[in-house]
């Protein structure tokens, strides 16, 4: 794997690929994504409509944000497995305040945030002070938000009336829906911050040498719990879209969402096999994979079911390929 | 000496906290609920969590191994609802239960290849067996349940005041699991490889056997959990196996055994799927719903983490102390050999 240091030092080495399979690993998932977008759009009449592109970008802002977290979070070699919960918990909090509390709703939507970075704290520091697993320690907080966002909700539901919340989804400057916006702008930021700051650097590093960047004497620990920290914000960000595109917070909301967020990490072509390999913006093209196939079943009828059981095997494959062009890779 | 007697006080305790949690639990709920606990209880709380019990073996393997499954849950159902369909259109039982064993066996040997031949992480791998197991589980019958009746499960729920047969495959199981980890070369295998699979290899361990071996009795440990879940249901459900290989893994690790691999022990798991079948138990005996289990669930597995990472920290550390000390008291003997 010594092979690999070029890439180590961070995604911004100006080394050109050279090799047809390191096109390929570059900007293969970007092709991928336009010749799904082809297929489907040949094959599907309301697909390539102005509308259903809204729609889509409406769909996958919420786990695109999400994403972003996870995507720093596996760049470590670790995984968050608390973020779906995470969002649901930050949701429930900010509909409970402005609803029942009677919370300005500005007020209550930073109080949910700050709550989902607390989760995200309580993640890097335990499993930093403690030397648990990350997979572990997160499938605890996973269990516990859930569990206390559930428990707030109270076997019912919350419907928001405040614009604060609904502006997200009708708002749309450009005729672009408010929350595809912040996505992007919380995408631009976090490409910056993983290739132009300190802490971004940190996170190749560890990822891919751990002990070396200890050695290095680069506060290790300091920078796990940020980047968990991190995933947290950002998963109470998405509680925020989450809340205002669906207007009603209910005990399913945010089920499951970890995984697609994975899903959307790993087809961006993170390497999980050496870790400190991967950029954030591949993330948000297997976000909009993700997103295109999933809309696609929809407007084809094919039942939920069936789709789940496709994006399985798409994971299987896209790990496969990874496989495959990192062997390859001289 | 005192030092010592801390020492031997710290390690009992580090070594039977599992059992206190237990205890306390125990404890906790018969004073809040003064009905819950009697003759039944406790039969019934173990053949209950039977599925879970069954789970919690196979997982110890993989974890030990340093191959955490996140499959298990959607294998489960998937296999239930396997068998119902081979049942419901043969008609013949064994026939279904012969290919759920099938289906789960390849489908672990096939993870194991993926994982120990192409080293690809195996939380990615049963991760995605994990989402198409369930999306296939609830698509092959509409997510309707089939009835599924025979001898076998009648045998299998009957018993002697709660003690049912059901419970005796889980002991048989458990103790067998036992075995296979502490007195088998699977088992030696096994630990081998969690505490360094580079290691393993260059001494000779055929690790990508072993690996496939691991995930093969994963496998087997869901066709079991299988087994028992349609006769507890009567029926093949497609979310019989929902949430279940959290469970597992949080009893595993809340009976010792960590990601990091190598050490272990079965039968603690084991007692770690108790302690969560009593925390379930006993929570809804109190009239809680399951969001309560989530979150006491998920803060026990950090705070029994915890505590046991602090007690292993105090006894390294009473130990090295215990060093110093010993080597302070004889240094003068050499002093004097010296003179």
């Amino acid at each position: 794997m010594a092979v690999n240091s070029p890439t180590l030092v961070g995604p911004g080495a100006p080394r050109l690929g050279t090799t047809t399979t390191e096109q390929a690993a570059r900007f293969g998932i970007v092709l991928i994504a336009m010749v799904i977008f082809a297929v489907f759009a040949l094959t599907s009449g309301p697909f390539a409509t102005v509308s259903n592109m809204r729609n889509i970008l409406e769909q996958v802002a919420v786990i695109g944000v999400v994403s972003i977290g996870e995507t720093a979070v596996m760049l470590t070699g670790g995984i968050d497995l608390s973020v779906g919960s995470n969002v649901l918990l930050s949701s429930v909090i900010m509909a409970n305040l402005n609803v029942n509390h009677g919370w300005p709703a500005g007020l209550a939507i930073v109080v949910g945030i700050l709550a989902a970075l607390l989760v995200g704290l309580i993640n890097g520091v335990v499993s930093t002070a403690f030397g648990i697993e990350p997979i572990i320690v997160t499938l605890g907080t996973l269990l516990a938000a859930g569990g206390l966002g559930q428990i707030w909700l109270n076997n019912s539901w919350i419907t928001l009336h405040s614009s604060v919340f609904s502006d997200v989804a009708t708002v749309m400057p450009l005729g672009i829906p408010l929350m595809a916006w912040i996505m992007v702008v919380l995408y631009a930021l976090g490409a910056v911050l993983l290739y132009r700051t300190t802490l971004g650097r940190t996170v190749y590093l560890i990822g891919g040498n751990r002990s070396g960047a200890r050695l290095a004497a680069l506060a290790v620990n300091r920078r796990l719990v940020a980047v968990y920290a991190l995933s947290g914000l950002l998963a109470g960000v998405a509680g925020y879209l989450d809340a205002g595109q669906l207007g009603i917070i209910s005990q399913n909301d945010g089920t499951g969402l970890q995984f697609s967020a994975i899903l959307a990490v790993l087809v961006g072509g993170l390497s999980v096999k050496t870790g400190g390999i991967g950029r954030v913006e591949k993330t948000l093209v297997g976000t909009l994979i993700a997103g295109m196939i999933a809309n696609y079943f929809v407007l084809q009828g094919v039942a939920e079911p069936y789709e789940q059981a496709a994006i399985g095997f798409v994971i299987l494959v896209a790990v496969l390929t990874d496989h495959v062009l990192r062997r390859r890779e001289p | 000496m005192t030092g010592t007697r801390v020492l031997r006080a710290v390690r009992l305790l580090e070594r039977s906290f599992l059992v206190l949690v237990t205890g306390a639990l125990v404890i906790l709920f018969w004073r809040l609920s003064p009905g819950w606990l009697n003759s039944q209880t406790v039969p019934f709380i173990i053949a209950q969590n039977a599925p879970l019990e069954v789970l919690a073996v196979g997982m110890t393997f993989s974890m030990i191994s340093s191959n955490i499954d996140l499959s298990p849950g959607s294998m489960l159902s998937l296999a239930a609802m396997v068998t119902g369909l081979v049942v419901e259109s043969t008609g013949s039982l064994w026939l279904g239960l012969l290919t759920a064993l099938g289906l789960t066996l390849s489908v672990g040997v096939v993870s194991g290849y993926l994982v120990g031949r192409l080293q690809i992480s195996a939380i990615i791998v049963t991760l995605a067996t994990y989402i198409w197991a369930a999306g296939l589980a609830t698509a092959i019958n509409g997510a309707n349940a089939i009835p599924i009746t025979g001898s076998m499960f009648k045998y299998l729920n009957d018993g002697v005041d709660g003690w049912t047969w059901t419970i005796l495959v889980v002991v048989v199981f458990v103790v067998a699991g036992q075995f296979l980890l502490h007195s088998t070369k699977f088992g030696y295998y096994g630990r081998a490889i969690g505490r360094s699979g580079e290691f393993a290899r260059r001494t000779g361990v055929p690790v990508v056997r072993y690996t496939v071996y691991v995930f093969a009795f994963m496998g087997l440990a869901i066709w079991l959990a299988t087994v028992l879940s349609i006769s507890q249901l009567g029926a093949a459900q497609s979310s019989a196996g929902v949430g279940l290989e959290l469970d597992a893994i949080v009893a595993v690790v809340i009976g010792g055994t960590r990601l990091t691999g190598g050490e272990g022990s079965v039968l603690r798991s084991g007692l770690g799927a108790v302690v969560l079948a009593v925390l379930s138990n006993g929570l809804s005996s109190l009239g809680l719903s399951d969001a309560y289990y989530d979150l006491w669930e998920g803060l026990a597995l950090i705070a029994v983490l915890v505590v046991s990472v602090l007690l292993q920290r105090l006894v390294v550390r009473l130990e090295a102390r215990r060093q110093v000390e010993h080597k302070r008291t004889s240094a003068p003997d050499l002093a004097l050999q010296a003179a």
